[in-house]
């Protein structure tokens, strides 16, 4: 089964976003749901005719002109009639007085069209920017999770896993747990019955678990108590996509029997549409996973412990109370000194969250930056503007206007033009987020979560509000400042507005250059990173491989299947070598084992071993190119009733045996089967598992003949471009049994490219935000000198007069340019360096202080300033004395 | 108030609908145009003019059962309610009034 659409409705569903766009912006009722619904109509014929493509860029613009159309309506019925003859600002509180500043701020605007455009491109790309940030934090981090009270619900914290012994004794000895149960992320299961073969993932839980998350199925019944013993859990609850697109939302699927991987289940119930519990939408049904809580192990993978907050009793005393039965639990376990170390309670938003959540609050300080760089310019622009105003100014205030009416004008005036701009930074948002979203990888917590929602709007409109106020205060006072005779006197020297005004300028520009080295030295740090995770050996080979997922209905017989599979791709052309594993390095987590070794007594106390383990055959180390180091890899002599084998990597020999030879040497996984000793055979060379920054660690390899499991991936290396066999090796699968699902095709360097997508999308954005700053500061610089040289034409002329070559006075403007770069950049490498902090965990192969990134963006944001400072100050070295003298 | 005559694109849209009987719903109202007049007109001048017209009350509309091809969204039909009939009456009358002896002009130009 492919996972659930994101952005695009489906393969030929309309664009999401743009659909978005319109129900936001179209009140609800019939004629939205007519508009809609034709606009989904034409799309698909479209998408007949002229393809995905061109029909989504005719969604686009036909949900543009339908936005444009409707706000051209509405402004049409609002203003209709009311053309009233306001000829200025009246005196006087209250909305009506409000409104009046609002029209006289509108028009003032209208006529200074450049001015106005200068600022509401750069409050669009600067709300527009944050607010599409914030609409992804806020979905991934802020948002509750859509459970019953979501702040009471908790999981046990831990690197360790649990088991049925634990949740019995919580349940006896918590008192601050008033349900506990566990959930695991499951596993693969063949869906019999279609017309083709699917594969759907279960998740796997107590039968209390909706209780515990505070969840009540849509449909039919929850899991009762009981469900989830032995022999009795035959029985799933179907996620609700999978209800709509398997069973036609048909109602009367409750009490029907469906065949998953072979098993008979009973369909009990239907989980609502916003049923997400893990971060993930990936779970298409749920069904029980038994547990014997006798057992302190749990021998099918992740599992995590959830509960329920008893009421009356807060996260902290869970928590402190999950420290004191610690001990307890060690005792009673007869456990070693390490057990249940590090056992706490957080709630299960925090764990579902994990370690994204520092990348996202990287991001989210990375958008206000970019808001406060807007900020600065709009205050720029506002205090240029003044400038140019001071004789509109001096004649209100002679006129007897006060200073606090005159302030409030002015102020009104920067929040339309914050607040129009937040209006069009909300279109930018919408682009963005859906970006952004494009750009996450598909396993983010809760990525299907991050939408535009009420939650964003105002955030949006709060940050437009704010910025027109705090930014627009400052050029508002300093006009207000102006009087009639500083005006006379400082514009016979040649000035138009107050010092103050422009040492204000001055810093604005300062606080965008700093802001912007900080982006820059971040995204260079990220862009370093991604190049150096680019080249980092995972230790097997990378290119000319495809990797998938099959799944074979169920365990019997499940060994010749997959030798007939093997065997089969083998024969196909251009193919070198085929092998199967579980859980393909890096793209899927593994399960770990701990290890005994034969006839080594471990002392009481001490920890055993730990090593993740991995069941793969004889091809596998073949096609992935995984070096033998000593010994064998499995081949036929290793069948399901000889000598239990293993093979182990470089890194688990070490640990297990020091220097001393390793094959031949027997050890007995601890895997809650019945456990055997084992002997291993074989040492092979390290790899990369978890993901490329982090060393493989120990692994065990055991033969899949001993190991059978029905959901493998299958890895093909070719020849060829290994895309175009996907088919020849589709119809081989299938040749050996036409019911085997096939999914997740991907070549190895698309696992690997995919595998980095975190540190890619903190890149892209600190890039854009920073390439955004980077403009808007040299804007900022250029707007500042510009100004600076119009003010000093006559002095400048008197220079030239008095003998002062081109040169000087070019060099007079660069020095004054160049000053303020200097300073902007000391502060942005005093910011960066604080900011390495976070940027730490995300880092990889470089040092977050690194001198060669820091220096390089110094000296490129130094020479844009450079470059801004250039172009006024060759005006300023072409001022023909005569000129300039005369025009005074 | 002045009683007001319809606007073009609106006396279009009505007699569109008319033709169209039963089966008037946006995308098909767009076609017909097309078809009939060569008139090609932006779907949001469109479902502007009938959210106005139905906002007069000259039209009225109902929502049909939603189908697979349309996003599970359902169908706006809208016809054309009593009021609207009498503004056409109308409108018609009054163009019908003004251009009487002026059909002669139009041949001028042969």
């Amino acid at each position: 089964m492919s996972p659930p659409p994101r952005d695009d409705g489906g393969p030929s569903g309309p664009p999401r976003t743009a659909e978005r766009l319109l129900e936001w912006l179209l009140p609800p009722g019939p004629a939205r749901e007519g508009l809609l619904g034709d606009l989904a109509e034409e799309h698909a014929d479209r998408v007949v005719r002229d393809g995905v493509a061109r029909a989504h860029a005719w969604y686009w613009s036909s949900a543009a002109g339908l936005t444009s159309a409707y706000v051209i309506e509405r402004t049409r019925t609002v203003f209709a009639g009311r053309r009233s003859s306001v000829t200025g600002p009246h005196s006087g509180t209250g909305l009506a007085s409000i409104a009046a500043d609002v029209r006289y701020a509108v028009r003032t605007l209208s006529r200074s069209r450049g001015f106005a455009c200068a600022a509401l491109v750069t409050m669009a790309l600067g709300i527009g920017a944050n607010t599409a940030v914030f609409a992804v934090v806020n979905g991934v981090l802020f948002r509750p999770l859509p459970l019953d009270d979501p702040d009471a619900v908790v999981a046990v914290d831990s690197r360790r896993f649990y088991g049925g012994r634990e949740v019995a004794f919580l349940r006896v000895n918590a008192a601050s747990l008033a349900a506990v149960g566990w959930l695991s992320p499951g596993w693969g299961y063949a869906l019999g019955g279609g017309a083709e073969p699917t594969q759907i993932q279960a998740g796997r839980t107590s039968a209390n678990i909706l209780d515990v998350l505070g969840a009540r199925p849509a449909l039919g019944r929850a899991f009762l108590p009981g469900e989830d013993m032995p022999g009795r859990e035959d029985v799933v609850i179907l996620g609700h996509a999978l209800w709509v697109q398997q069973f036609g939302s048909d109602p009367d699927v409750i009490g029907r029997r469906i065949t998953l991987s072979g098993i008979p289940h009973e369909v009990v119930g239907v989980l609502p549409p916003d049923f997400g519990v893990l971060g993930t939408p990936a779970h298409d049904v749920w069904m029980p996973l038994p547990m014997d809580p006798s057992l302190w192990y749990y021998s099918g993978g992740a599992l995590q412990i959830v509960g329920r907050l008893a009421e009356g009793f807060t996260l902290a005393q869970a928590d402190a109370e999950a420290a004191a039965l610690a001990g307890a639990m060690r005792a009673e376990f007869g456990e070693t000194e390490d057990y249940a170390a590090e056992f706490g309670i957080v709630t299960l938003a925090a764990l579902v969250v994990g370690d994204s959540r520092s990348t996202f609050l990287l991001l989210l300080g990375a958008g206000a930056f970019i808001l406060l760089i807007a900020g600065a310019n709009l205050g720029g622009l506002l205090l240029a503007r003044t400038t140019g105003r001071s004789a509109e100014v001096t004649v209100r205030l002679s006129l007897g206007a006060s200073r606090g009416r005159l302030i409030r004008q002015l102020v009104t005036e920067s929040a339309v033009l914050s607040i129009v701009g937040g209006a069009l930074g909300l279109v930018v948002a919408f682009v963005g987020v859906s970006v952004i979203v494009r750009l996450l990888p598909p396993t983010t917590p809760r990525l299907h979560e991050i939408a535009v929602d009420h939650t964003v709007l105002l955030a949006c409109l709060g940050a437009s509000i704010v910025t027109g106020l705090v930014f627009g205060l400052a050029p508002a006072v300093a006009a207000s400042r102006t009087t009639l005779q500083r005006v006379l006197r400082e514009t016979s020297g040649g000035s138009g507005t107050s010092g103050g005004a422009q040492r204000m300028r001055r810093a604005m520009v300062v606080a965008q250059i700093a802001l912007a080295m900080v982006l820059l030295v971040g995204a260079g740090l990220m862009i370093r990173t991604l190049h150096n995770l680019g080249s980092v050996d995972p230790g097997f080979r990378t290119d000319g491989v495809l990797t998938m997922k099959l799944q074979t209905p169920g365990l019997d017989g499940v060994t010749q299947i997959y030798d007939d599979v093997r065997e089969r791709v083998r024969a196909l052309p251009a193919v070198r070598s085929v092998g199967t594993t579980l859980h393909f390095p890096i793209k899927e987590s593994s399960w770990t084992a701990r290890i005994e070794i034969e006839g080594v007594q471990t002392p009481p106390g001490s920890a055993l071993p730990t090593a993740t383990w991995r069941s793969v055959d004889e091809g596998f180390f073949a096609a992935l190119a995984i070096p033998l180091v000593d010994g064998r890899v499995f081949d036929d002599r290793d069948g399901e009733s000889t000598e239990q084998v293993v093979v182990v990597n470089q890194s688990l020999a070490r640990l297990l045996f020091g220097s001393q030879p390793v094959v031949g040497q027997r050890i007995r996984p601890l895997l809650g089967e019945p456990d055997q000793l084992s002997t291993i055979v074989g040492v092979v060379g390290d790899v990369r598992t978890q993901a490329l920054r982090t060393a493989g660690g120990p692994i065990l390899y055991r033969p899949a003949a001993q190991r059978p499991v029905a959901a493998r991936t299958l890895v093909v290396h070719t020849e060829l471009d290994p895309n175009t066999l996907l088919g020849p090796i589709r119809e081989a699968v299938w040749s050996v049994d036409p019911g085997i699902p096939i999914s997740d095709v991907a070549t190895v360097d698309q696992v690997l490219y995919r595998s980095i997508a975190r540190p890619r999308v903190v890149a892209v954005l600190l890039g854009t935000f920073a390439g955004l700053g980077l403009v808007l500061g040299a804007v900022g610089v250029y707007g500042v000198i510009a100004y600076s040289v119009g003010r000093r034409t006559r002095e400048i002329g008197v220079r030239m007069a008095l003998g002062a070559e081109h040169g000087s006075v070019l060099g007079l403007v660069l020095r004054q340019g160049m000053a303020l770069a200097a300073i902007g950049v000391v502060i942005g490498i005093a910011g960066a360096v604080l900011m390495g902090r976070f940027l730490a965990s995300m880092v990889y192969g470089v040092p977050t202080t690194d001198v060669t990134t820091f220096a390089v963006l110094s000296f490129g944001l130094f020479m844009v300033a450079a470059l801004a400072t250039y172009l006024p100050a060759r005006r300023a070295a072409r001022i023909d004395p005569v000129e300039a003298l005369r025009g005074s | 108030m002045t009683e007001r005559y319809l606007g073009e694109f609106e006396h279009m849209v009505l007699l569109t609908i008319l033709h169209l009987r039963s089966e008037a719903y946006g995308v098909r109202i767009m076609e017909e145009l097309q078809r009939r007049i060569e008139r090609r007109s932006t779907r949001g001048s469109l479902y502007v003019t009938l959210d106005r017209l139905e906002k007069k009350g000259l039209l009225e509309s109902r929502l049909a059962d939603p189908t697979p091809e349309r996003g599970g969204r359902r169908k706006r039909f809208v016809s054309v309610t009593p009021a609207g009939m009498e503004a056409l009456r109308k409108s018609r009358h009054a163009l019908l009034e003004l251009w009487r002896d002026l059909e002669p002009l139009l041949d001028d130009g042969r």
